[in-house]
C-alpha cells in the first residue's frame, strides 16, 4: 500500500468529529499569529487552564461518578511545590540562581502532578469502603486544610505574603510574554487531552465507567472497585496538579487565596455544563463559562455585585441536575443513567401498563 | 484548672450549636441519604433573619427597610418559621425532582443550593459582617455579661441558655420522632421508604416534615450563634455546616441522640484542640476527626453498621 493511500486511509478514519478536532487545534494553534493583545491571549490562557482542570476533574465526577468538592487543592499542591522549591528551598537556602535552573520548571510539571495524585489517592483512600458522599466531604475538608496550612505556615509558604515565581524557560528562551505563554499552555492542553481521551477508552477507563453505573455490579463483573477508584482519585489529581505548576509560573505568584473553595465549586461547575462523562463536555464548558467571567469582569455591575457569579454558579448547578443532568453536550449514554429512575424503567413497559389498564 | 473549664464550658456551647445543625443533616441523611449541604445557609439566614426582627431598620439589598424590633425570644421563632419554609422550598426545588435519580446528581444539586444560597444572602444583606445585637437578658447594667462563678470559673448566663436550650430541643425532638404518629413515619421512611410508602406513608410529606424540623433548628442555632458572637456573615455557615455533618458522622448518622453526642464531642475537642494545641488550626481538627473516624468507626458512635449500598 503506498503511503497516500495510507494517508487518505486514515485521513477517511477521522470522521467529522476527528476533522472538527484537527481544525479546532489548527485553529487553536494560529490564534495568537492574528491577535495581537495581551489582553484576549491572557483571557484564552486561563481558558485553557480551566479546560485541563476540568477535564481532569472530569475523570473523577463525570467517569467514575465521584464528587470531588476540593480539586482546587490538588492544583494547590502543583502551584505550591514549585513555588517552595524554586524560590524556598534553591534561592533563599541554597542561593541558587533560579535562571541557573530553569529546567526544573519541566520536571517540576511531573513531579507536582504526581505529588497532587499522591494526595488524591491519600484523601480518598478512608472513603473507599463507604458511600461515595463521603469523598464530597472529605475532598472539601482536605481542600479547605490546605488553604489554612498555606495561610498559616508561614516559615514554608509566607503565608498571606504568598510568594514571586519566575516565567518558566528553556535553556534561556522565556516564556515570558503572553503568546509564549498562550502556546505552552496550548501544549500541554492537548497533551493532557489527548492522554486523558487514551485512559478513558482504556480497560481502565471502562472500569470507571462501569463502576460509575453501577458499583456492585461491576464488582460482580471482577472490577476491583477500590483500586479503580483510588486510581481514578489519582489520575484525576495528576492534571491539577500539573495545572498547580503551570499556574505559578504564569502567574508569578502563588497565594492562599488562588484556591478557594469557590473555585472548586466552579470547576465541578464547568464540569456540570459542559457534560459529565463527556471527553468534550468540560472543554466547552470552560470555553463557554470562563471567556463569559473573565469578558463580563470589567462591567462595573459585576464589579460592584462579585455575588452575581456565585449566584450564576449555583442557579446552574441545581438547573442542570433538575432539567438536563447530562449537561449542554450530554452523551445519550449519561442522559439515560441520570434520568430519575420510576417504577415502569422504560417507555414499552409503560405502554404495555397503559394497554392492561384500558381493557 | 479554671482555664481547662472555661475551655469545657466554651466547648460545650460551641457543641450545642453544631448538634442543632447536626439533627437536620442527621434527620435527612437519615431518609434520602443526601448530604444537604444547605443547611449550613439556613443557619446563616436563621441568624440574619434574627438580626432583621430584632432591629429597627436594616439595609436589604442596599435598601432601608422597617423592622419590628422585636425581642430576642420572639425573633428566633420567627427566624425558625421562615427557615423552615425555606428548607421546604429548597426540597422541592431542588432535590424531589431528583429522588430517584443517581446519588451524584443530588449531592451536587445540594452543593448548588449551598452555594446559591451564600451568594443570595451576601446580595441581599452584603459582604460585611452585620452587627447582632444584643439580647439584652444576660447582660448586666454596665454592658458585661451575667455570671455565675463556680469555683473560680466563670459561667455566663448565656453559655447555661444556649446548653439548656439545646438539650430541652433535643428531648422534644426525639419524643416526636419515638412517640408520635409522625415520628414512627419517619422511622420508617428511613428504614425502608417504598415500603413505609405501601403501609400508607406520604414519604413525600414526612421529608417535608424532616426538612421543616431540620431547618427550624438550623436556623435556632444562628439565632444562637448571633447572640453568642454578635455578628452574621454571608458565608458564616459554610464551615459551621461542615462541621455540623461531621458530628452527625460522629455520633453515627441517622441518630438523633448521636448528633447531639456528636456535636458536643466535636465542640469539645476543637475548643480544647485550639486552647492548648493551636489556634490557627482550629477547623483542622474537626477534618482530622472525620479522617480518623471514617478509617475506624465509620458507623459513629451510636450508630449501627451502615451498608456501603442501600
Amino acid at each position: 500500500m503506498s503511503i497516500a493511500s495510507r494517508i487518505d486511509q486514515r485521513v477517511r478514519g477521522l470522521g467529522w468529529y476527528g476533522a472538527f478536532v484537527i481544525a479546532a487545534v489548527a485553529v487553536a494553534m494560529v490564534l495568537p499569529l492574528v491577535i495581537d493583545s495581551a489582553r484576549w491571549l491572557t483571557l484564552l490562557t486561563i481558558v485553557l487552564i480551566y479546560v485541563v482542570l476540568a477535564s481532569g476533574l472530569n475523570i473523577v465526577v463525570g467517569f467514575t461518578g465521584l464528587l470531588d468538592l476540593g480539586y482546587v487543592a490538588f492544583y494547590a499542591v502543583g502551584g505550591y511545590y514549585t513555588a517552595i522549591l524554586f524560590i524556598q528551598v534553591l534561592e533563599t537556602r541554597f542561593g541558587v540562581a533560579v535562571s541557573e535552573v530553569w529546567w526544573l520548571f519541566w520536571v517540576n510539571l511531573l513531579v507536582g502532578g504526581i505529588l497532587a495524585s499522591i494526595a488524591g489517592a491519600i484523601i480518598g483512600y478512608p472513603t473507599l469502603r463507604l458511600r461515595g458522599d463521603y469523598l464530597a466531604i472529605m475532598t472539601l475538608a482536605f481542600g479547605e486544610i490546605i488553604r489554612i496550612v498555606a495561610n498559616n505556615w508561614d516559615a514554608v509558604t509566607r503565608g498571606p505574603s504568598g510568594i514571586s515565581v519566575p516565567d518558566p524557560a528553556v535553556a534561556g528562551f522565556v516564556f515570558g510574554d503572553a503568546r509564549r505563554l498562550y502556546w505552552l499552555i496550548l501544549g500541554l492542553a492537548i497533551l493532557s487531552v489527548f492522554l486523558i481521551s487514551r485512559v478513558i477508552r482504556s480497560r481502565i477507563g471502562r472500569a470507571w465507567t462501569a463502576i460509575r453505573e453501577d458499583e456492585i455490579a461491576a464488582e460482580a463483573m471482577g472490577i476491583h472497585t477500590s483500586r479503580y477508584k483510588l486510581l481514578s482519585y489519582a489520575v484525576g489529581a495528576f492534571f491539577a496538579g500539573v495545572m498547580g505548576v503551570f499556574f505559578a509560573h504564569y502567574l508569578n505568584f502563588v497565594h492562599p487565596s488562588n484556591f478557594k473553595l469557590m473555585e472548586s465549586i466552579l470547576m465541578v461547575s464547568l464540569v456540570v455544563l459542559g457534560g459529565m462523562g463527556n471527553l468534550i463536555g468540560p472543554i466547552a464548558g470552560a470555553v463557554l463559562w470562563i471567556s463569559l467571567q473573565e469578558y463580563l469582569r470589567d462591567f462595573e455591575f459585576i464589579q460592584a455585585h462579585p455575588e452575581v457569579r456565585g449566584i450564576a454558579m449555583g442557579a446552574v448547578l441545581v438547573a442542570m441536575m433538575v432539567l438536563r443532568p447530562q449537561g449542554l453536550l450530554g452523551s445519550r449514554r449519561v442522559a439515560l443513567e441520570m434520568r430519575p429512575r420510576t417504577v415502569h424503567q422504560s417507555e414499552q413497559e409503560r405502554q404495555a401498563v397503559a394497554d392492561v389498564r384500558s381493557r | 484548672m479554671d482555664y481547662l473549664i472555661q475551655q469545657l464550658l466554651n466547648g460545650l456551647m460551641l457543641g450545642s450549636l453544631y448538634a442543632l445543625i447536626a439533627v437536620g443533616y442527621t434527620m435527612v441523611y437519615g431518609i434520602i441519604e443526601l448530604i444537604n449541604f444547605a443547611f449550613g445557609e439556613l443557619f446563616m439566614f436563621g441568624a440574619f433573619i434574627s438580626i432583621a426582627m430584632m432591629v429597627d431598620s436594616m439595609a436589604i439589598f442596599g435598601q432601608q427597610v422597617n423592622f419590628p424590633g422585636l425581642h430576642f425570644l420572639l425573633a428566633v421563632p420567627i427566624a425558625m418559621a421562615v427557615v423552615a419554609g425555606m428548607g421546604v422550598a429548597i426540597d422541592r426545588i431542588a432535590y424531589r425532582p431528583l429522588r430517584n435519580a443517581p446519588r451524584l446528581a443530588a449531592l451536587i444539586s445540594a452543593i448548588g443550593m449551598s452555594i446559591l444560597l451564600q451568594n443570595v444572602a451576601q446580595a441581599m444583606f452584603g459582604s460585611s459582617q452585620v452587627f447582632f445585637p444584643d439580647i439584652g437578658m444576660f447582660t448586666s447594667d454596665n454592658g458585661l455579661p451575667k455570671y455565675i462563678t463556680v469555683s473560680n470559673a466563670q459561667i455566663t448566663y448565656l453559655q447555661i441558655f444556649v446548653v439548656a436550650v439545646t438539650v430541652a430541643a433535643m428531648l422534644i425532638l426525639n419524643f416526636f420522632v419515638q412517640r408520635t404518629r409522625i415520628g414512627r413515619a419517619m422511622r420508617a421512611a428511613a428504614q425502608d421508604k417504598s415500603t413505609s410508602a405501601l403501609m400508607g406513608v406520604n414519604v413525600n410529606r414526612v421529608i417535608a416534615i424532616t426538612f421543616i424540623i431540620g431547618s427550624a433548628m438550623g436556623a435556632l442555632a444562628g439565632g444562637m450563634y448571633g447572640a453568642i458572637y454578635h455578628f452574621a456573615k454571608p458565608d458564616m455557615g459554610f464551615i459551621p455546616g461542615l462541621k455540623a455533618f461531621i458530628a452527625a458522622v460522629l455520633g453515627g448518622i441517622g441518630n438523633i441522640p448521636g448528633a447531639f453526642l456528636g456535636g458536643i464531642t466535636l465542640g469539645v475537642i476543637e475548643s480544647l484542640g485550639s486552647a492548648y494545641i493551636s489556634s490557627e488550626y482550629r477547623d483542622a481538627f474537626a477534618f482530622v476527626i472525620l479522617i480518623l473516624l471514617l478509617i475506624f468507626k465509620p458507623s459513629g458512635l451510636l450508630g449501627s453498621h451502615i451498608s456501603e449500598k442501600a
